[in-house]
């Protein structure tokens, strides 16, 4: 099977690495070619894949992205709605055809001509919209059939600047100092999982690292992600691993608990602010700058850039107690004694590469 | 945290322009903004307000999130600067500051009326209690917008302009079309010779309409849909969102819906049905014609959605089908308009 047509040109415009020996690939006829270790990586459902085309991560059974997949390749992307009405796992699906999933990167510094990698990009909540707004989208993600229904959705809107990769996080097949941006939206907190042998925050900075060095300097790296210390992990969210209350443990505790209850170790690591300064540091960040998305960093009705206490009031008063009287009242709390932007529910981080 | 070079751009480059556009000796500083995202779909807008240190929204600025759609923004500006010009209506519009560049994408700029929101009330046991003063309110600036921009047609005109659109959704969505026909039919038969339209603000909900507690004072809001259309659309719409919108009412059950407005809710009814006659009186619009366009509306807004957001969304949907079942089946409230008034019971807010 070829490249699909639509890909070929804007593919052409980024550099591919071969993940292994970091060598520029050779376009062949039937894929990317790599002319040190001799592998050749064939696209898969019309994507360059570069990763193992069984792992499938998701909440809607596989069979039915195939259709889905189908359906977007007709260019019916408004049929889709109708078929998942009322679907089990069809929520996630949905909603990523909301285009406030994107709000959060409206704070980067992007123009008609910048290329950014959303790291991560699932059906293509955050890399369609952005695609309207710059010059380039390198789309990764592990699971082929996201991917691919990201690659025909684009087609089917018209987006003609997207590239869909089929990669692993951690074998990106990207050359360095290429991209002025790159997006980590809900990602970094499950990167642990994927290297089961090193310890999760070691994982994390090399994965924080490795994306420094996709950056061009000056480039940006948006990150969303929970706070460890929210403060509705106390009364109403679960954490990552579906356990109540276990972020706000120390590490061990919390790994101990996961292990009785999950029968598996925890290693979905979140963190405070302050260690996500710390965090960040130590990848090679030193620039960096705080805002707090509610009620989610998925879709926020607000964001706010911590520290600005007026614009905190503005958005406690008038809009959490219309929506979330509750969680207002909590905040209000939180605000007298200091503590509100440590508990926020997540962060968007700005970090910059020197 | 360390200080540094800050790194949002929109926000950023907002704060800096400010002082060119507007004159800030009369706001408390330092100003700071908030991104506040409005409705999640396609071609949906971003808000951004700045306040000032008592947390008092001092501007709001709108963004396409797309920017092709960037050019409404600026067509909303214009329709603004128009509206403002009539006498009776620039008293319920935000004063309007401009488009602002920034980073190549239009904003559309406007200081923040004072008022708070009027749909801040609306939860089940408040409903029919705040449905005659809420329509009070905003009855003046309907009647006020509906005379300013009243342009006469002619039939064909008002034929292929206004009712052709409805007629195509119509047979789009798969509606009965002999009964659009006729409702059609009695509508301009009603108007007779001097059919006309209004300016239609599209989405006059109580989300939209801010007040001011002291002086009872009322602003219209977000004119983004505003497009010519039938007169009394906004009316309707406005009182169709304390029947069925808001979550007050479940989607699913229609006949709950149905009693909620159209029936048994006195308080309600008799304020619509006041409501609805001095709006007729001051835009000498026949009584008769009150039932085809209670339900024209319905499927004014079933095309709306069918534009924005396509024939299968579920928002497109819903409104169609209230509209074949009030096509089908024409509440007791608007079948009897033409019937001599109830007597005016209405509290006084």
């Amino acid at each position: 099977m070829k490249l699909s047509p639509t890909l070929t040109d804007p593919l052409a415009s980024i550099a591919l690495h071969c993940p292994d020996c970091r060598v520029a690939l050779h376009r062949v006829d039937d894929g990317l070619h790599c002319p040190q270790c001799r592998q050749l990586y064939p696209p898969r459902l019309g994507v360059p894949s570069f990763s193992d085309p069984g792992y499938y991560y998701g909440t809607l059974p596989r069979d039915r992205v195939g259709e889905l997949i189908h359906l977007a390749g007709e260019r019916r992307l408004d049929a889709i709605e109708a078929v998942l009405q009322d679907r089990r796992g069809a929520k996630v699906f949905l909603k990523s055809f909301d285009e406030s999933f994107a709000d959060g990167c409206l704070l980067l510094p992007l123009t008609p001509t910048s290329t950014v990698l959303d790291l991560g990009c699932g059906f293509g909540a955050i890399s369609l919209p952005l695609a309207r707004r710059c010059g380039r989208v390198v789309a990764v993600d592990a699971t082929l059939d996201r991917v691919a229904f990201l690659a025909r959705r684009a087609e089917a809107e018209g987006l003609d600047n997207v590239v869909a990769l089929h990669a692993d996080g951690l074998r990106l097949p990207l050359a360095e100092g290429q991209f002025d941006c790159v997006i980590i939206n809900g990602v970094l907190e499950w990167v642990g999982e994927w290297d089961q042998q090193s310890d999760p925050r070691t994982v994390q900075l090399g994965l924080l690292r490795r994306v420094r060095q996709l950056l061009r300097p000056g480039g940006v790296l948006y990150l969303a992600i929970e706070n460890r210390y929210a403060a509705e992990l106390l009364y109403r969210r679960k954490d990552h691993n579906k356990l109540y209350f276990t972020s706000f443990l120390p590490r061990r505790a919390a790994d101990w608990l996961t292990r009785k209850r999950k029968d598996k170790p925890y290693r979905t690591y979140t963190y405070s602010q302050s260690d996500y300064v710390r965090l960040l540091h130590e990848a090679g960040y030193p620039n960096l700058e705080f805002h707090c998305p509610w009620p989610r960093y998925q879709d926020p009705n607000a964001i706010v850039r911590a520290g600005d206490e007026a614009a905190f009031d503005f958005f406690r008063r008038r809009i959490l107690a219309r929506r979330q009287p509750f969680d207002a009242a909590v905040f209000a709390l939180l605000q007298r004694l200091g503590l509100h932007w440590w508990m926020a529910p997540a962060y968007l981080i700005l970090a910059e590469r020197e | 945290m360390t200080e540094h070079r800050p790194l949002s751009t929109i926000s950023r480059a907002l704060l800096q322009r400010i002082p060119d556009l507007v004159d800030v000796a009369s706001f408390r500083r330092p100003l700071q903004v908030v991104q506040i995202g409005g409705a999640g779909r396609r071609g949906g807008r971003v808000h951004f307000a700045v306040v000032d240190p008592s947390a008092r929204p001092l501007l709001f600025a709108r963004l396409a999130r797309d920017p092709r759609d960037s050019n409404v923004l600026i067509e909303e500006e214009r329709l603004l600067r128009q509206l403002a010009a009539h006498p009776a209506l620039q008293p319920h519009l935000a004063a309007l500051v401009g488009i602002v560049e920034i980073d190549g994408q239009p904003l559309l700029l406007e200081r923040a009326a004072p008022g708070e929101m009027m749909g801040r009330h609306l939860w089940m046991a408040a409903l029919s209690r705040r449905l005659p003063a809420d329509v009070a309110e905003t009855l003046p600036i309907l009647v006020a917008l509906g005379s300013a921009t009243r342009r006469p047609l002619s039939p064909s005109d008002f034929d292929a302009q206004l009712l052709e659109p409805l007629r195509q959704c119509c047979r789009t969505l798969g509606g009965d079309s002999g009964r659009f026909d006729a409702i059609a039919a009695s509508l301009q038969q009603q108007l007779g010779a001097e059919p006309f339209a209004v300016l239609v603000h599209g989405d006059a909900n109580p989300n939209n309409l801010l007040v001011e507690a002291s002086s009872r004072r009322a602003w219209l809001i977000d004119w983004e849909t505003a497009a010519p259309g039938l007169p009394l659309h906004d009316l309707m719409y406005f009182l169709s969102r304390y029947a069925y919108l808001g979550g007050v009412v479940p989607w699913g059950s229609k006949a709950a819906r149905v009693r909620a407005f159209h029936g048994e809710n006195h308080w309600a009814a008799v304020a619509a049905r006041q409501a609805v006659r001095r709006y007729c009186e001051a835009l000498s619009l026949p009584a008769a014609t009150v039932l085809p366009l209670f339900q024209l509306h319905l499927l004014a807004k079933a095309a709306l959605k069918w534009r924005t957001s396509g024939a299968e969304r579920k928002t497109t949907r819903t409104w169609f089908e209230l509209y074949r079942h009030f096509a089908a089946h024409p509440p007791v409230l608007w079948r009897d308009f033409a019937a001599p008034g109830e007597v005016a019971t209405t509290p006084q807010p």
